[in-house]
């Protein structure tokens, strides 16, 4: 009888009730609205395709020809006031990137003249005139002028069966938008780049100490030590800029994973000059060359906004004003710390703790980002640097609490 | 920043101090990255609380270790059974006896026949039996097996009467009222229903309920650790159970968007239970959304061979439709859309749902309106209302898909996939905003929610 329950009850859970989620393949428009045009990355399922469209599927010429004709029968726009715009259809291939193959195809929709590029109607029938369950998600991918910036997506709508119209309406803009979003994405970038921030911090570790020799000695002067954080985290944002810069505009690139290991191997030799004086009196020297390679990874992120070059530069700007911001705060935000500090004897300690972490953090790194497989020593640093603003609030209260504890030290002349 | 003055400078250090220092810098060093390592280790999510180690090592007890031998061993039951129902004659406890033969055998086929037949065996043996007797808990597995869960209110409340029932019984009857609280949408009462049976008496079927009501809920790692208990507390596991339990774990991984692990489970489900149609159509699905198409054509046409059914047919049609194959898929497509409406006419209540899928993605969208309609009318689940929201949807009524969907997940059925239908209905309602947040709380569930291949995943996706 147990057996019979048993058994009786696994039929029971093998047959539930079918649920599965929508069975058959989405297309996708992706908009990007420019001062003058908008360009939309079509993805449309092959398979839909050749079942709607009758044609065969491929990069052979014909195919590729049939495709575009097709393509161009279901695909328009017209102003608020009743005139078409133009649809240029400037690619179109086979690819197949995530899942199955798609047609893929850039369209650029030029408005009439006089014609305000941000409203239009958006007619689209490709495959939903024909398969009754094909759903068309419709998104704006780029919108400098209301800030979006590609990050983020933003749903305008969805087109099924006999729903082919879509008003969409992206309102007057603001100029600057962009550009704000810009920066926000810099400031997002770096406040979560915990590498780029660690090498910071890892250089600033020995600005309030004199190099004696082989070792790092007693305090600076204030205003010495003020100099030489100047001059870092200057030389950093040079270098930096120049790469980010030039990747963003002329497409400089390096593969991504030598970048992403030097970036930890700067961090370590930042450690060891923490520790020892490797470089003494050229730190502005090392963050200006290690900052070109760190600008090489911030421009992946930023590469390819903006349909026009005021805007390709707009976002640049923007997005490493970002970084400066949230540089200069964290550099406000340890720099008193490390001169209170620097002039009680714990300094040498906390500077060999602070290298030793900066150290253990990009040996892990190194080892993560060579064999693109993660390590429980890397998940740990990445753990602990998620709680940063609270490690440099610890570090404040140990300043005070250690400036009372212990007289100062009388600076080196 | 500028060196110290010469008279400064520190006395120079011994030959042997140099290695001192390096070892004792190599030992912090080492010491840092330790310490480092707890502290990550603590601030990493908790972890699950069940040894999840038993589910790679399930033993099995002597049974049919493959589907051709369990469905011989079927058919002889069936047979054996059958000879004691005559011309549909016999006593209730005989007609009970060739129900559940059936029902054995429509477990290991999914034939529409062989569900009818059993519904008809235990109509004749209610018939005849007295109040208070009767193929109660038969009858009320039935109903909940064909879909029609109210159905087993009466005779499980006839059940649970018996002046003289084990605990294990009583148990049995209580898990089975909280399937019907869950497949009429109560998931609340489902599990008030199966927390009361395994008061009664822990048994290893209501924790596998448990783990379906989990994943229903949206918490896979609660539904795995149930699945694990499962392993831990049966003590007799024949290879079918196994491969079965491996197939919802590997629904589970689906569920989580892990595609690599779901296609390692339905492989050890094959391989814990060989010839069995519906693992090999699981892997084949897999070996199709992973990229390897001829593995999946192959594997699809194996299945087939198998079991000719219409949802294995379906699989096939959409992996060849995927690669622009168009005719080769219309004309598998149109087999299976033939054979699901043939069984929606011998077993309509317990084939709407599969059969509306099939309609869903080839036929006609006013067809499958009708059939999700009568699907979510007998069980009106999540997952029947996720269906009939889809079917909405495609016929142009994102309104009424949401009004039909927003209930359901207020009451707990927080799967990835209601999320998934409700973006695509705010966004085709113009709800641009809900739509986004719709989009990243399916995101969250599983990763790849919006994958194109899903298109492709017909098995382990409920």
């Amino acid at each position: 009888m147990r057996l019979l329950r048993i058994a009786v009850a696994l039929l029971a859970m093998l047959l539930a009730a079918p649920a599965a989620a929508h069975l058959t393949p989405n297309s996708e428009l992706r908009l990007a609205f420019g001062r003058s045009h908008v360009l939309a990355d079509v993805v449309i399922p092959m398979g839909d395709y050749a079942l709607a469209s009758g044609n065969r599927a491929g990069n052979d010429p014909a195919a590729r020809a049939a495709a575009r004709a097709w393509l161009a029968g279901h695909v328009g726009a017209t102003a608020t006031d009743g005139r078409a715009w133009r649809v240029v259809i400037d690619e179109l291939r086979f690819v197949k990137v995530a899942g199955p193959p798609d047609l893929s195809a850039t369209v650029r929709l030029l408005p009439p003249a006089g014609a305000d590029p941000r409203r239009l109607d958006l007619r689209w029938s490709a495959v939903i005139d024909t398969v009754p369950s094909h759903f068309v998600l419709v998104v704006a991918t780029e919108d400098f002028a209301a800030g979006l910036l590609g990050r983020d997506r933003q749903v305008l709508g969805a087109l099924q069966g006999e729903q082919q119209a879509l008003a969409i309406d992206r309102g007057g803009g603001a100029p600057l938008a962009g550009m704000a979003a810009a920066a926000r994405l810099g400031m997002h970038h770096i406040a979560e780049g915990h590498d780029h921030l660690l090498f910071l911090i890892a250089l600033l570790l020995p600005a309030p100490v004199l190099a004696a020799g082989r070792r790092w000695n007693g305090p600076k002067p204030v205003r010495a030590t003020l100099w030489s954080l100047a001059a870092v985290v200057t030389a950093f944002t040079v270098g930096h800029s120049v790469t980010l810069i030039g990747a963003a505009v002329f497409d400089w690139r390096l593969p991504a994973q030598p970048v992403e290991v030097l970036i930890a191997l700067s961090i370590m030799i930042s450690a060891l000059h923490a520790l020892r004086p490797v470089f003494p009196g050229r730190e502005a020297l090392v963050a200006g060359g290690f900052g070109l390679v760190h600008g090489l990874a911030f421009a992946t992120l930023v590469s390819g906004y903006g349909l026009d070059p005021t805007e390709r530069a707009l976002t640049i700007l923007g997005f490493n004003l970002g970084i400066e911001l949230v540089q200069l705060l964290v550099v406000a935000a340890v720099a008193p710390s490390l001169l209170l500090i620097a002039r009680t004897p714990a300094y040498p300690a906390l500077r060999t703790a602070g290298a030793l972490f900066a150290g253990v953090a990009a040996i892990a790194w190194v080892v993560e980002r060579v064999s693109g497989l993660g390590n429980p020593v890397a998940a740990g640093m990445d753990a602990l640097l998620t709680h940063g603003p609270w490690l440099i609030g610890g570090l404040l209260l140990l300043a005070l609490a250690l400036r009372r504890s212990y007289a100062l030290r009388k600076p080196v002349a | 920043m500028s060196a110290a003055s010469p008279a400064a400078a520190p006395p120079p250090m011994a030959a042997g101090g140099s290695a001192l220092t390096i070892l004792r810098f190599a030992v912090l060093l080492l010491l840092a990255g330790l310490i480092v390592t707890v502290i990550g280790r603590l601030t990493q999510p908790e972890q699950p609380r069940e040894d999840r180690s038993v589910l790679e090592r399930i033993g099995t007890t002597p049974g049919p270790t493959d589907h051709a031998t369990a469905l011989a061993w079927a058919e002889d039951g069936v047979s054996n059974a059958a000879a004691r129902v005559p011309d549909g004659q016999g006593d209730w406890l005989a007609q009970e006896l060739y129900a559940s033969s059936l029902l054995t055998r429509a477990r290991l086929t999914a034939r529409a026949e062989d569900y009818a037949a059993a519904g008809a065996a235990l109509a004749r043996g209610n018939a005849q039996a007295a109040n208070g007797t009767g193929p109660m808990l038969v009858t009320a597995q039935y109903a909940l097996t064909v879909h029609r869960p109210r159905e087993a209110v009466a005779p499980l409340n006839d059940y649970l009467r018996q002046a003289i029932m084990s605990d294990a019984e009583k148990a049995a009857g209580t898990a089975m009222l909280g399937d019907v609280a869950f497949f009429t949408g109560d998931l609340g009462g489902a599990k008030r229903r199966y927390d009361e049976a395994q008061g009664i008496w822990r048994d290893p079927t209501t924790e596998y309920r448990l783990a379906r009501w989990h994943r229903k809920a949206g918490d896979p790692d609660a539904a795995i650790d149930s699945f694990a208990r499962v392993v831990r507390g049966t003590g007799r596991r024949m290879p079918e159970f196994v491969a079965g339990l491996y197939l919802q774990l590997g629904a589970l991984a689906l569920d989580q968007g892990d595609w690599t692990a779901a296609e390692r489970r339905f492989v050890q489900a094959d391989a814990r239970f060989g010839g069995w149609w519906l693992a090999r159509a699981h892997r084949a699905q897999m070996r199709g959304a992973l990229g390897d198409v001829k593995a999946a054509e192959r594997l699809y046409r194996e299945a087939l061979a198998l079991n000719p059914d219409p949802s294995v047919m379906d699989g096939y049609a959409a992996l060849l439709r995927s690669q622009g194959r168009a005719a080769d898929a219309r004309a598998v497509a149109a087999r299976a859309g033939a054979e699901w409406q043939r069984r929606l006419r011998i077993a309509p209540s317990a084939m709407a749902g599969h059969a509306l899928e099939h309609e869903l993605a080839w036929g006609s969208p006013p067809h499958a309106l009708a059939l999700a309609r009568a699907n979510h009318r007998l069980h009106p689940d999540g997952d029947a209302a996720v269906l009939l929201g889809w079917a909405l949807l495609a016929n142009g009524r994102a309104a009424e898909a949401i009004g039909v969907v927003e209930p359901v997940e207020a009451a707990g059925w927080k799967g990835w996939q209601t999320y998934a239908l409700l973006a695509e209905a705010y966004a085709l309602a113009g709800r641009g905003d809900d739509a986004d947040d719709a989009r990243k709380t399916a995101l969250e569930r599983n990763p790849r929610a919006f994958d194109p291949g899903q298109s492709l995943l017909w098995f382990g996706t409920h």
